[in-house]
């Protein structure tokens, strides 16, 4: 027994000791919903100076239960290393041609404060302003074995895509683990590769990389960030069935992803690029603003009038006296009268975010292109009042009349949420100036509640109308320009007010 | 400016002919009025109701007028072509010579003002419209905009011109077993372009299922996510890979025909594991000779090279090396 237990204590004593291959695991997390916001996460390792570029994956994390992801950097023959690393998360399919680095900055509050823009300079030139191309020169290229480009030819579009540079150190006799958050506040905010720095936790603001753990939670924080920041509304007082139909919805508030790249539309009047918005809750216009409302307010004392029908254009809605139109959206309006008509009801123009908001994304559970929650439509013309122009789109003529038609003709364009008529019948005044989405105003747009607001200069009108082709009435499709002083007889408006 | 003819056709007859005539000459001024205000839609109207009621060479002349004035060439065309028709049919009377000067004048420039689209068409088979309409044929000539809305019928060959109104226009292509194209374009006045229309074939789904969970799907090479997934691809051959750290990987080519649905279950089996990492294996040899020889199991000991802690490489399996 002695012999065994001595031969048990030398057993152990001189047991072979297991080795230690050193290995610096990472571990990604993220607090943006998944799918809806990000699902595919890329990883891109370069030398400690970011000269070289020697490794890239692009995998799919498409299920909450997905993340965090985890991965591991192993070091050179017992030697060590510093690595840096890049993670981007994002969206499948939202990516860009890949020209090489071009890290375009966030700009802080002073974005005016340029050669044409100075720091003084009317919001309205922000609109106009759009910084030229950054400047690309290909690099850098990533080379397998040091001889073979396996560059990829797309990289994930900044403007939604969670940006985040850290350095790792690795050794070959240490087992280290880098937890790190991907965080919703640093989505749009490029992290600068050559410049050694990268947002954290707050948006547009870039620190300096560093080797250190982001404070890990004991569960995963997918989803958070929406839940953080979404809100509800709360229990407003909305004005009830009138016949003037004025009444409201409550629209609660979210994140979605403003814009899209299958609109046809080019130049500031598209859609893209795609940028994040957070939209606070806000009270909306069931219908448009209806010739019968506008007369109302006339005769409780505002002032202003649209044109009149037939003088100069036979499209016009509004009549010297009370008509077959009352239930029709008023139209032939200037954007300085929508905007004080909104504002003499207590409240204003809705911002061209919100619209969208509304349009798109509110009361469903992800975007949709049309507001009644369908993403591809064939041209019907029982949906929607369009195409009854003999001039642009006489698709829906014959039994229809040209022109407008009721604010509640029954046609199925509805949100899930019961808004009316966002998809045609008139295009609708935003609050926001006419504006590229690559313009200064755009660029420097906060997360939450961006937009180019501005009296003065070019306007724009949101959703189809009554003359438009079908494809119009696609809430994330053209955003045409329009004179500030013209009056049209395809564009109206509806309002909106704070809760 | 244009002028529409006022020429009042006066129609014989009693009864109802002499009441629809009325109605007829009635319509055909209110087309008249509205001209001179430039109301070109409400003066078709007027004009398409009068010819129903009493067709006539000057009528038809008026209503190419109104569809020339709102741009509808292709239409204006055919029309004023019809009137000519009409005129030589009723001996060359009905017409005024001015007239059938402006009209050719009209024609000369509508055919410098519509576009011209050269259309290559894959598969030829295809059906075409054109905003909702299917194609005319004037002649040897492909029209659109001449026929009612309606759905679309196959493309007359793999490659033909197609006249157009200058203007935005929507052309779809499609065809059973692929997606349908739609092209929107815009085409300048008296334009001539070319306009590639292909259909894709319609994409296969492919569901990729193991018994295992957190295994990782390749497909093609690319990462697409843990199984179970979802994917769409286009007709074709893939190679699909499922592994997992532990386990023997599953590898497959799968051949996709268009619209196919097809699920792939990946049967993982784990890896035979060598007896000499097995911790109890050498526990057992150590209780065998411990005593007895002490000393040569020491030796041995010593000289033996440790076993390696194997390295985690995370959920994604990727360790990649550091430089």
């Amino acid at each position: 027994m002695r012999v065994w237990a001595l031969a048990a204590f030398v057993l152990v004593a001189c047991a072979p000791q297991a080795r230690v291959l050193g290995e610096a695991l990472v571990v990604v997390d993220t607090d943006l919903s998944v799918p809806q916001h990000v699902n595919r996460l890329r990883i891109d390792l370069y030398d400690a100076s970011a000269s070289k570029w020697y490794a890239s994956r692009d995998v799919a994390r498409t299920k909450p239960t997905d993340w965090p992801a985890s991965f591991a950097i192993v070091p050179p023959e017992n030697g060590s290393a510093d690595v840096l690393v890049r993670l981007r998360a994002y969206a499948d399919g939202h990516v860009r041609d890949y020209r090489g680095e071009r890290f375009r900055v966030r700009d802080d509050g002073a974005f005016c404060a340029m050669d044409e823009c100075k720091a003084d300079s009317p919001p309205a030139c922000c609109a106009i302003f759009v910084p030229p191309e950054v400047e690309h020169d290909g690099q850098p290229r990533l080379f397998r074995d040091d001889s073979q480009d396996t560059t990829p030819p797309t990289e994930p579009e900044p403007n939604v895509t969670i940006d985040r540079l850290l350095r790792i150190h690795v050794t070959h006799d240490a087992r280290t683990k880098t937890a790190l958050v991907l965080r919703g506040s640093c989505v749009g905010t490029m992290a600068d590769l050559r410049g050694m720095r990268t947002c954290v936790d707050t948006e547009a603001v870039l620190v300096p990389i560093s080797d250190g753990s982001d404070p890990s939670p004991a569960s995963s924080l997918v989803g958070s960030f929406a839940a953080r920041v979404e809100q509800r509304c709360s229990s407003a007082t909305l004005r009830a069935s009138s016949p003037l139909h004025d009444e409201e919805v409550c629209v609660d508030g979210g994140v979605f992803i403003l814009g899209g790249r299958d609109g046809f539309a080019l130049g500031a009047a598209s859609n893209w690029p795609e940028r994040f918005a957070i939209v606070s809750p806000f009270v909306l216009d069931k219908y448009e603003v209806t010739v019968g409302r506008w007369r109302d307010a006339m005769a409780h004392g505002f002032p202003l009038s649209p044109r009149v029908r037939g003088v100069g254009d036979e499209r016009c809605t509004f009549t010297t006296a009370p008509g077959m139109f009352e239930n029709h959206p008023v139209n032939c309006i200037v954007f300085d009268e929508a905007k004080a008509f909104c504002e003499y009801q207590g409240g204003e123009l809705p911002s061209e975010v919100e619209w969208e908001w509304a349009a798109r994304a509110a009361g469903r559970p992800s975007p949709t292109r049309y507001p009644w929650g369908a993403d591809e439509e064939a041209p019907d013309c029982a949906r929607g009042i369009w195409g009854r122009s003999p001039l642009v789109n006489d698709q829906c003529l014959g039994a229809r009349a040209i022109g407008t038609g009721s604010v509640d003709e029954d046609d199925g364009d509805v949100s899930p949420l019961g808004i009316v008529k966002l998809g045609g019948n008139v295009g609708e005044f935003v609050r926001d100036a006419s504006a590229s989405r690559l313009a200064r105003c755009w660029l420097a747009a906060p997360l939450a509640s961006p937009g180019c607001i501005a009296d003065g200069g070019k306007r724009l009108s949101r959703g189809g109308n009554w003359g438009g082709a079908f494809v119009y009435m696609a809430g994330d499709n053209a955003r045409p320009e329009l004179l500030g002083t013209a009056r049209f007889p395809n564009v109206g408006l509806r309002c909106k007010r704070s809760p | 400016m244009l002028a529409c003819l006022v020429v009042v056709v006066v129609a014989r007859g009693a009864g109802a002919q002499e009441d629809e005539t009325a109605q007829a000459r009635a319509a055909f001024v209110e087309g008249t009025t509205f001209s001179r205000n430039a109301q070109w839609s409400e003066a078709l109207v007027a004009f398409e109701r009068s010819a129903k009621l009493k067709p006539h060479a000057v009528t038809t002349y008026n209503i190419g007028a109104c569809e020339r004035a709102l741009g509808r060439y292709t239409r204006a065309r055919v029309t004023l072509l019809h009137s000519l028709d009409e005129n030589r049919k009723a001996g060359d009377t009905q017409l005024p010579a001015d007239a059938i000067a402006d009209m050719r004048g009209w024609l000369d420039q509508i055919e410098r003002n519509v576009a011209v689209a050269t259309l290559t068409v894959t598969p030829e088979s295809a059906s075409i419209t054109v905003d909702g309409r299917p194609l005319a044929k004037e002649g040897a000539t492909w029209v659109s905009g001449l026929r009612d809305a309606g759905p679309g019928e196959p493309a007359p060959s793999g490659q033909f011109d197609l006249v157009l109104d200058p203007g935005f226009h929507v052309i779809t292509l499609s065809r059973k077993g692929y997606t349908d194209v739609v092209v929107r374009r815009t085409f300048a006045p008296g334009s001539r372009e070319s306009v590639p229309l292909a259909l894709d074939r319609l994409p296969a789904t492919l569901h990729i299922a193991s018994q295992e969970r957190d295994a990782v799907v390749l497909v093609g090479g690319s990462d697409v996510g843990l199984v179970p997934v979802d994917l769409s691809r286009p007709p074709g051959s893939y190679k699909v890979v499922v592994r997992k750290p532990g386990f023997v990987a599953y590898e497959t080519q799968v051949a996709l025909s268009p619209g196919e649905e097809l699920t792939l279950r990946a049967t993982l089996s784990p890896e035979k594991r060598s007896l000499l990492v097995r911790w109890w294996f050498w526990t057992a040899v150590g209780v065998v000779i411990a005593g007895a020889v002490i000393g040569t199991y020491a030796i041995v000991q010593s000289q033996q090279t440790p076993t390696p802690i194997p390295l985690d490489c995370g959920g994604l399996s990727w360790c990649a090396s550091g430089r």
